[in-house]
């Protein structure tokens, strides 16, 4: 009953052991299988900051926040000067009764520092699938330069 | 994969971020720091459990979720395209929900044969029914006599 469960996954990847740790699998079992406890202060891990991935291509990055659940409507972009600022602010339905709660993006705040080649004024957002995309185009490749020696 | 610090366009800097910020990229991406199991909320309603899988990104088509004697199996696998993903030059990443496996034990009150999904707004949300028993226990209050 209460054998340890351990995905093929986990036990593969050394990487991710000291993040999540190996008993996370467990901790999950045994909040099912317990009726009384109140498992939401005691969960290891719980996400609200939502992650992001930055891709590079020729003339625009585009950084990806992984959002699931929430809604567009609940997200706000602004820009000043350089700081992008994505955040979310809702206030939460407290009759909900989490036997679990590993993730919350309900109130995120994140801040990014944009380069001076960064063309603000053309930046574009979509949501998509849960993940809110963020296109910043380039004003143009800086590359190095090379100066000559008179 | 460029892991070139020199052309960093986009750099965390709020409070938010402290624990990346004194690291350069290559300690970031790929680290132990990464997403690559997504967060699961389990909500207990009167007749069921609903799990909530923070997998965004996906397709309804990517997920495999089933039901093993004891076991709750949700996974998913997606195929990256791999000319793209040559080319793809990440300055950060940290996420990635391609291809996971998490498990979980039911607990007996869940009736083995219910299992119902949706994915919505890159959240995977599988309900399971409680058992007709279950349903009549359900939580009560104690009275202190």
């Amino acid at each position: 009953m209460h054998n340890t469960i351990r995905s093929p996954r986990r036990n593969r990847s050394h990487r991710n052991q000291g993040f999540f740790a190996p008993s996370f699998g467990n901790i999950i079992n045994e909040i099912l299988n317990s009726p009384l406890n109140d498992v939401v202060k005691e969960t290891p891990k719980r996400h609200t900051r939502p992650a992001a991935n930055i891709i590079k291509t020729e003339n625009v990055y585009t950084l990806s926040i992984a959002l699931p659940g929430v809604s567009k409507k609940d997200v706000q972009i602004n820009i000043d000067k350089n700081r992008l600022t994505i955040k979310s602010s809702v206030e939460e339905n407290s009759d909900i009764k989490y036997k679990l709660r590993e993730f919350n993006y309900a109130n995120f705040e994140r801040v990014f520092k944009l380069s001076d080649d960064a063309d603000i004024d053309n930046i574009s957002a979509k949501f998509e699938k849960g993940i809110l995309n963020i296109s910043i185009p380039t004003i143009k490749e800086a590359g190095p330069t090379e100066i000559k020696i008179k | 994969m460029n892991t070139n610090n020199g052309i960093i366009g986009i750099e965390p800097i709020s409070r938010f971020m402290d624990e990346f910020f004194n690291r350069s990229i290559s300690d970031i991406v790929g680290t132990d720091l990464m997403h690559d199991s997504p967060s699961v909320n389990i909500i207990e309603k009167e007749n069921s459990y609903e799990l909530e899988v923070a997998a965004p990104g996906l397709e309804k088509t990517d997920f495999n979720i089933f039901i093993e004697k004891d076991h709750l199996t949700i996974s998913a696998k997606k195929e990256e395209n791999k000319e793209e993903s040559q080319d793809v030059d990440f300055k950060r990443r940290e996420y990635n929900f391609y291809s996971f496996t998490r498990k979980f034990r039911l607990p007996d009150s869940v009736d083995r044969t219910s299992l119902e999904a949706e994915y919505k707004k890159g959240i995977l949300k599988v309900v399971v029914l409680k058992t007709p028993e279950a349903k009549e226990k359900g939580p009560r209050t104690i009275e202190i006599k």
